[in-house]
């Protein structure tokens, strides 16, 4: 990545300035934080009993053999993409703990197990979250450089109630740096009940390049079919009405669809801008290790699963090759990806860039991500068929096992691992715990700081790193477990209208969460579905947690 | 709902129709005409009442265009452009901003290191933090020192039994012999006579007693101090002679007990092996020595198979394990021979007999017994009496008896590790050998705690494994 060319005759003071310029184009900074990070490992490996990094290391050749396999099934041998795939890793994975208890590598009990599967995870999720972000960094942010000819876009923006909001996002997208006659906004006013429309009206009536559609109100995804009506741009640009876009970010998002026809959406970079709580603050330091990152990383395989709503582009003939937007579930950015992806194209992430509006309280935060999790649930669900059909490739192979145990056994462990805590606690061994509560975050302290470096963010969100070890993380635990519970518990639901799962799901008024028809006031009366949160001006599914461990 | 404008906005036709925009309950939003022939998405049938209207736009008859017309239908006049405030949006490039104005230096390179000392002071502390709460989590109380126990894999195990350690007796030799088990790291289990005749009592020999301890602190694990009789006289002929068999039950538990009492004033820690004289004991004994919470008897494989009746070199029979000797050092047939030649021979000097005398096996004999058991994945069991190393030629047999059986793979240990292992797991037996747990005696503490704390019913118990747990899961 060095363009400096050597002539043939280097002076000395010209050799000695280009081993400067070699040695400044490497990120110092970067690589003393990885290998620092890896300093927490090397002593946890240097403590270790033997039998458990036996373990260990077995484990992660039998992942290496994994991913090895399914690279070589994937783009060499199709043939054989049958062979063990999904079903043979569990088959894998449970004779592998068979063997380690046989070989009194392993205690035979559940604690044990998840004792294992913490450690191990924390080596793979953290150990591979930081070496992507340091290799990324290293390399360069992205393979996709925008340059000209720039296509026709339309960029939609979905709009309830977003009174105050929906003018600065068309602000933001015609201050943005894209070629006037190749972009064109069309805003999409689901029903609003305020004066939302009359505010999107005012930028059409100035402006050429925007335009107003309004329909009766249907919730966000109709809102987005609806506009897909409307739109005449060869690429499809989404941008959840209260979202800031950065002036380069359309140029960026563009950029991987000319590079490659196989893409057939392309993610986005999600930044949080209202950093004044310590609620949000959290969530800048999830995105900025967690979600991020994750994404670049799945990003090798044009795998990212989520594009998010608040800002993300799609092929227009591919949008129209899955029908675009389905009703079914809470979370249409997770689900049209996998539409996506499933239909065989390759998602993307580019260095685009949106400033998004944060849940502030606790309260809020909740709400929204009540609603992402048990979206994810019933996407996933939803879309059970890609864990075993091994046709899907990388999807099938690589993305989805992960996900699985993101998202069904994570949570779970950690409650088993808290219960435990509490308990030692109990039971007076509080200095241990605090030991292993200092040590585990110190790992998330560094790894977080990695990644700071690398997305250039704030160092004070530092401070946060213990809560994401205790608190944060637990929360989101908790919140995920009750979500895969409300979501299994009402069996019709992973299949039916969201507006139904959450009348099902919220028989407390207290949870009376996003799409939720108010149908039952006065019978006949016009149903309203809210686009969007309508509390919080920040809560749209834009991205999901991926949260490091 | 409608959004019908009057002019076509693309082509300015005034020729435009109404067109129903409809949502079927699969989300496939699509005008009305469309869903005729049934839904594109969901190839279904549509009926009326599944269909949602969205709106009413304008179908333009000439470019064929969609029209809507939604601020000029809505409002007369465009309204006036909202004014638009940003927020301040966090920067990218410089994540200094954060800093109040005043502390962020003007130039280029003092930002960089300023960066810099940030994130190595960012570095520091985390691993400041790693490094410190490391003892904390290394020190915990189940820990025993010494290392982790790791499983090895052996083809056959070997234990020696160095018999006759007593009082005054040639402590030079006895030296010499620990010395070669301490050099080759091997350990090694005394057979201690706590009162040789009745005339020698342990506890008179300050000296011995002190090196025996020294012993036990230097080497942790490597010296098993096991009790061997009491007085080593031949009381009865049990089997040839005996100082236990055929001892009535009293009788017995008063020898016992009363070498017992010897020992303990003697060593740290006695072992829980009993190793009785002249290789021979009887039921009764095994029963007092259970009583007396003994778990290991070592005879001799001559009189064991005779007793018991039994082919295996080690078992289990009245709550102890039994581990007899398999292979002794000594010559003893040709030493007996060797006596009655001499009886005959000269009557007068025979009780002057000397101990270096007695002769040894030659090492082939040795190291084709051990050869034998090995491939057998047996476990060999030597017994010497290192009274009888009394020149550098003897002591050297030794030391390449040892070195001849290092260079296979058989795991050491004394009696008691064998045989508490086997009962606590932590040495089994494998199809194709024998695998240990070691060190083997960190193992087994390590174990008994576990089961100690297992029986205690009280929390305190619970917590100690508890804290194992914790320790397994970081690591330890
Ligand atoms: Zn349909
Ligand atoms: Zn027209
Ligand atoms: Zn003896």
């Amino acid at each position: 990545m060095n363009p400096i060319m050597i002539a043939p005759v280097v002076v000395g003071r010209d050799r000695a300035q280009f081993a400067i310029r070699r040695l400044q184009s490497v990120k110092w900074r970067s690589v003393a934080l990885f290998l620092s990070a890896l300093v927490p490992f090397w002593l946890l490996v240097d403590v270790m009993a033997p039998q458990t990094l036996y373990a260990i290391a077995l484990l992660g050749l039998l992942l290496l053999v994994y991913l090895g396999w399914s690279y070589y099934v994937v783009e060499r041998a199709p043939r054989f993409r049958a062979v063990f795939g999904t079903r043979g890793l569990a088959v894998a994975v449970t004779c592998y703990i068979g063997l380690i208890i046989w070989l009194g590598w392993l205690r035979p009990s559940l604690l044990a197990l998840v004792h294992l599967g913490a450690v191990v995870l924390i080596f793979v999720y953290y150990w591979f979250i930081a070496f992507i972000a340091f290799f990324h960094d290293q390399v360069g942010r992205s393979k996709y450089a925008p340059k000209p000819p720039y296509p026709q876009l339309t960029v939609l923006i979905p709009a309830y109630n977003e009174e105050g909001y929906v003018s600065r996002t068309i602000q933001s997208l015609l201050d943005a740096d894209y070629p006037e006659d190749a972009l064109e906004i069309v805003a999409v006013d689901d029903g609003s009940t305020d004066s939302t429309f009359a505010e999107a009206s005012a930028f059409a009536a100035a402006s050429e390049r925007v335009s107003v559609v309004s329909k009766a109100n249907g919730g966000k995804y109709s809102a987005l079919n609806y506009g897909l009506l409307f739109a005449s741009g060869a690429i499809i640009v989404t941008v959840d009405a209260d979202s800031i876009v950065d002036p380069d970010a359309l140029k960026h998002i563009v950029a991987p669809f000319a590079a490659d026809e196989d893409i057939g959406a392309v993610a986005s970079n999600v930044t949080i801008w209202n950093r004044d709580s310590l609620v949000t603050r959290c969530q800048q330091l999830e995105y900025t290790i967690g979600v991020n990152i994750y994404r670049r990383a799945l990003d090798y395989f044009g795998i990212v699963m989520v594009v998010p709503g608040c800002l993300g582009a799609y092929r227009r003939e591919v949008l129209s090759e899955v029908f675009a937007y389905d009703p079914d579930t809470l979370t249409e950015d997770f689900d049209v990806t996998m539409k996506v992806l499933r239909a065989g194209y390759r998602v993307s992430v580019s260095d685009a860039r949106v400033y998004t509006e944060a849940p502030a309280t606790w309260h809020d935060l909740y709400r929204q991500r009540l609603r992402w999790y048990r979206g994810n649930y019933m996407t996933i669900i939803k879309h059970w068929s890609v864990v075993t059909d091994s046709s899907y490739g990388y999807l099938n192979r690589i993305a989805l096992p992960f996900r699985l145990v993101e998202m069904f056994f994570l949570p779970f462990a950690s409650f088993v691992v808290l219960a435990y805590i509490a308990w030692l606690i109990a039971a007076g061994h509080v200095l241990t715990v605090f030991a292993v509560f200092v040590f585990f975050t110190s790992i998330v302290f560094l790894i977080a700081a990695l990644g700071i470096q690398i997305e250039g963010e704030d160092w004070r969100l530092l401070v946060y790193a213990p809560l994401l070890v205790v608190g944060y993380k637990q929360f989101h635990d908790a919140l995920n477990v009750k979500c895969l519970l409300d979501v299994l518990t009402a069996p019709e639901l992973g299949w039916t209208r969201a507006a139904r799962i959450e009348q099902v799901v919220s028989g407390r008024p207290d949870v009376g969460v996003i799409p939720e028809p108010e149908a039952g006031e006065t019978i006949g009366a016009e149903t309203e579905t809210k686009t969007k949160n309508e509390t919080n001006p920040g809560t749209d599914p834009d991205a999901h947690n991926h949260g490091g461990d | 709902m409608s959004s019908l404008p009057s002019t076509c906005p693309i082509c300015r036709s005034r020729t435009l129709t109404a067109e129903h925009i409809d949502e079927h309950d699969c989300g496939h939003v699509a005008p009305e005409d469309d869903f005729a022939d049934g839904c594109e998405k969901c190839n279904q049938q549509v009926s009326a009442d599944e269909l949602t209207r969205l709106q009413t736009v304008g179908r333009c008859l000439e470019c064929d265009s969609l029209a809507t017309d939604d601020f000029d239908l809505n409002l007369d006049v465009a309204p006036p452009l909202p004014t638009v405030t940003f927020p301040t949006l966090p920067s990218r490039e410089d994540n200094l901003s954060w800093l109040p104005a005043r502390y962020v230096p003007e130039s280029r390179l003092a930002r960089q290191l300023l960066s810099s000392a940030l994130v190595v002071m960012v570095l520091l502390a985390g691993i400041t933090g790693a490094i410190s709460v490391m003892p904390m989590l290394e020190s915990e109380p189940a820990t025993v020192a010494a290392g982790e126990p790791e499983w090895e894999e052996y083809d056959s195990i070997v234990l020696f039994r160095n018999d006759d350690v007593q009082a005054w007796y040639n402590q030079d030799e006895l030296r010499d012999v620990n010395q070669v088990f301490i050099d080759e790291e091997v350990p090694v289990t005394l057979g201690i006579i706590p009162d040789t005749n009745g005339e020698a009592p342990l506890t008179d020999d300050p000296e011995l007693c002190t090196y025996l301890q020294s012993l036990e602190t230097e080497y942790p694990g490597q010296f098993e101090m096991a009790l061997h009789g009491f007085t080593h006289e031949p009381l009865t002929e049990f089997y040839g002679s005996s100082e236990f068999g055929d001892l009535p039950a009293d009788e017995q538990r008063e020898r016992l007990e009363a070498g017992e009492e010897l020992l303990d004033e003697c060593v740290h820690s006695p072992s829980s092996t009993f190793i009785p004289p002249m290789n021979t004991y009887d039921e009764t004994t095994v029963s007092v020595l259970e009583e007396a919470n003994y778990t290991t008897v070592s005879g001799g494989s001559w009189f064991t198979d005779a007793y018991y009746d039994g082919n295996e070199s080690t078992f289990e029979d009245g709550g102890l394990v039994h581990v007899p000797e398999t292979r002794a050092f000594e010559n003893w047939t040709a030493y007996e021979e060797q006596l009655l030649e001499e009886d005959e021979a000269d009557s007068d000097e025979s009780n002057e007999s000397d101990d270096t005398a007695v002769p040894f096996e030659d090492l082939e004999t040795l190291t084709d017994s051990f050869d034998e058991a090995h491939a057998a994945n047996d476990v060999h069991v030597v017994m010497f009496h290192y009274q009888y190393f009394t020149t550098d030629e003897r002591v050297e047999q030794l030391e390449l008896l040892v070195q001849h059986m290092k260079d296979e793979n058989t795991g050491f240990l004394t009696i008691e590790q064998f045989a508490l292992g086997v009962e606590m797991g932590t040495v089994e037996q494998t199809d194709d050998g024998w695998r240990v747990l070691e060190p083997a005696h960190v193992a087994i503490a390590a174990e008994q705690a576990e089961a100690a704390a297992a029986d205690r019913d009280n929390g305190d118990g619970e917590a100690e494994q508890a804290l194992a747990d914790i320790q397994q899961w970081v690591g330890r």
